[in-house]
Parts: structure tokens; C-alpha cells; sequence
């Protein structure tokens, strides 16, 4: 991550809000890796009788998902994405590792950016 | 503001797609309240006659299930469910129970579990009065079946025997009583309130009205985003 200190204003926030992108993406991909390969096995699968330990990760990543959506939204309007790109950062949260690429690919974005 | 050609096309694709994701939130908000509907059961408690409630041959009315209800008939076969689980309240147990045809009054009949099977070849040839709790046809099987031995309690599987006509579902009796009143033993099983196993979905269900929205939302602001862009933008 580039140091804070070199950044004008509009870099800072545009690392900022990448941050919170970032922040989120690596949240729902952990979320939505419990989500496809705990709750929603245990509900359909196998160990049915344990899925009401379970039922918490739906809750929790359907609450958070919003909110990754936001700041996806907010990150890709900040870097100037193309709408098709803004999708694809919003569609992200929804696959299991899906976001973490995602989180991958706005750092190097700002990284080469900030060159 | 120029408005050209592209832009209203950009602006009917947003309308149409948020219009969808705005029924999906609706869709998701009526599954919510079928959710804590469905989690919040309540059952009349007076006993009604069963002919009152459902009619032979249909499928079981909503409002019948979990009534408990009375008829008085005969029993003509006998049958084992293996496999069943009983809600003893404090956990379940898996049971093999009793379960008896019964030939009610104008050639009807229903299926009646009258408790744990034990009391093997019990004659009851009397006129019986049942007392219990009605439930809906189990849907999948639990055990394997054959002449004497129910896949579940369904009474689709005897279908044809005695030419009787159905009533859909079957009775958990808590009460059988002879001609002159006397109570019938059996190991009976507890005949609970069957409740719905998707409440505790309620706030998942909500989330997605959540999600939903804020597509819709989204959506809207689609035919603006190169402006937006442009404004917030760096």
C-alpha cells in the first residue's frame, strides 16, 4: 500500500474508499465461502440436523452484502470504472472467492495509479 | 440537459431492471410475513368433528390442520409406520407406530396412528370414538413398505382398500373411547402443534427485501452514472 504521506487530497480519498472496498471484499468472501460451503450444504446436503447452528452466516452476509455493494459502488465511481466493471465489482460479493480478485484487482488498479 | 436518444434507452433498461428488482424485494417482503406468520401458529384448541373441518377425497384445508377433531367409526386394517420421529418435546425419538384404517360413516375413512406399536394384534372390533389431532399427509418416505408396513403416513398408499374414500392426511388420536365410553389402551405418541421451520428465516428474508432495494435503487442511477462519474470521480 502506497504511504499516505505522498498522496494529494484526491488520492487519499480515492485510497480511502479503495480501503473500504477492500475491507468488505475480503468480509463477504469469507462470508460468502461459510455461506456455499457450510450453510448451504448443511441445509440441503448432509448434516442436516446441524444447519440451525448455521443459520447465522445467511443472516450475517445478507446484512453485510449491502454494505460491500455500497462501497464497491462508491470505490468504482471514485476510480472512474466503466458501469460493466461497477457490476462485475458488485457481483463479486455474491461467489465465494470472487471478491478476493475483486480486492486483488482495485489494489493494482491503485497501485498503478499511483506510479 | 441534452437529452438524446441513447439516454432514454439507458433510462427504460434502468426503469425495467429496477422495476424487476423492486417485485423481487415485494416477493422476498410477502415470504417475510409468510415467515413470522407461519412461526406464530395458532390452533384452535375446541374439538371439532372432523367431517366439519375437511371433506373426503380433497386435499386437507390449511384451516383443518392441527385441529383437534372427533369421528367415530370402526377400524378395518392395520399397519406399522417404521422409522417415525416423535417430538417428545424435550428431543425427538425415532418410533415404529401403530396405525389403523378406520371406516367411518358414509364408506369414508382415515388413517389413524394410535401410538407406539406394541400391543400387538389388538382386537377392537367395536364402534370407536377417536379423539385427536389432525396432520397433513407425510410427504416422503422413512422406512420401506409393503402389505403391512407403511413408507410414511400417507394415506395415498392405500388408496383403493375397502373402496373406502379418504380423508386427506391422518390423526394422531389422544383419546379412543368404546360404545359405552370405556378408554381404549394404547402407548400413545404426543400430538404437538406442528410448526413451520422457516420462521427463524424472517430477517433473512428481510435482508433480501434490503438487497433487493438497493439494486433497484442502483438501477436507477444507472443512466446517470457517466455523469456521476464524472463528478465524483478522480
Amino acid at each position: 500500500m502506497s504511504n499516505p504521506g505522498n498522496l494529494n487530497p484526491n488520492m487519499l480519498a480515492l485510497q480511502n474508499s479503495m480501503n473500504r472496498f477492500r475491507i468488505m471484499a475480503i468480509w463477504c468472501g469469507v462470508m460468502s465461502l461459510l455461506l456455499w460451503f457450510v450453510n448451504v450444504p448443511t441445509h440441503y446436503l448432509f448434516l442436516k440436523s446441524y444447519h440451525h447452528y448455521f443459520t447465522w452466516i445467511a443472516l450475517v452476509h445478507g446484512f453485510t452484502y449491502p454494505i460491500y455493494v455500497l462501497a464497491a459502488f462508491h470505490y468504482s465511481l471514485k476510480a472512474r470504472k466503466s458501469f460493466t466493471s461497477t457490476i462485475l465489482f458488485i457481483l463479486a460479493g455474491t461467489l465465494p472467492i470472487a471478491s478476493f480478485f475483486a480486492e486483488r484487482k482495485a489494489q493494482a488498479d491503485f497501485r498503478a495509479i499511483t506510479k | 440537459m441534452k437529452i438524446n436518444k441513447e439516454f432514454i434507452l439507458k433510462a427504460f433498461a434502468g426503469l425495467l431492471v429496477a422495476g424487476i428488482f423492486f417485485e423481487l424485494g415485494i416477493w422476498q417482503l410477502h415470504r417475510a410475513q409468510d415467515s413470522k406468520r407461519a412461526g406464530q401458529v395458532k390452533v384452535s384448541s375446541q374439538v371439532a368433528r372432523l367431517a366439519d373441518l375437511e371433506v373426503a377425497g380433497a386435499n386437507q384445508p390449511a384451516a383443518a390442520t392441527n385441529r383437534m377433531v372427533s369421528f367415530s367409526g370402526r377400524y378395518v386394517k392395520s399397519f406399522i409406520a417404521k422409522n417415525q420421529s416423535v417430538n417428545y418435546g424435550a428431543g425427538r425419538k425415532v418410533e415404529t407406530l401403530e396405525v389403523r384404517l378406520m371406516k367411518l360413516e358414509n364408506n369414508q375413512g382415515i388413517l389413524v396412528v394410535r401410538g407406539i406399536s406394541g400391543i400387538t394384534n389388538q382386537v377392537i372390533p367395536d364402534l370407536v370414538k377417536v379423539v385427536g389431532r389432525l396432520y397433513p399427509r407425510q410427504s416422503s418416505d422413512v422406512a420401506a413398505g409393503d402389505m403391512q408396513s407403511l413408507s410414511r403416513i400417507d394415506p395415498a398408499l392405500i388408496a383403493g382398500v375397502d373402496n373406502l374414500e379418504l380423508f386427506d392426511g391422518y390423526v394422531v388420536a389422544q383419546i379412543e373411547q368404546n360404545q359405552i365410553g370405556q378408554r381404549i389402551v394404547a402407548n400413545r405418541i404426543p400430538a404437538g402443534v406442528l410448526t413451520s421451520k422457516v420462521a427463524g428465516f424472517y430477517w433473512q428474508h428481510l435482508t433480501y427485501v434490503f438487497i433487493w432495494w438497493l439494486m433497484a435503487l442502483l438501477s436507477l442511477s444507472a443512466p446517470f452514472y457517466n455523469r456521476l462519474r464524472d463528478k465524483v470521480g478522480i
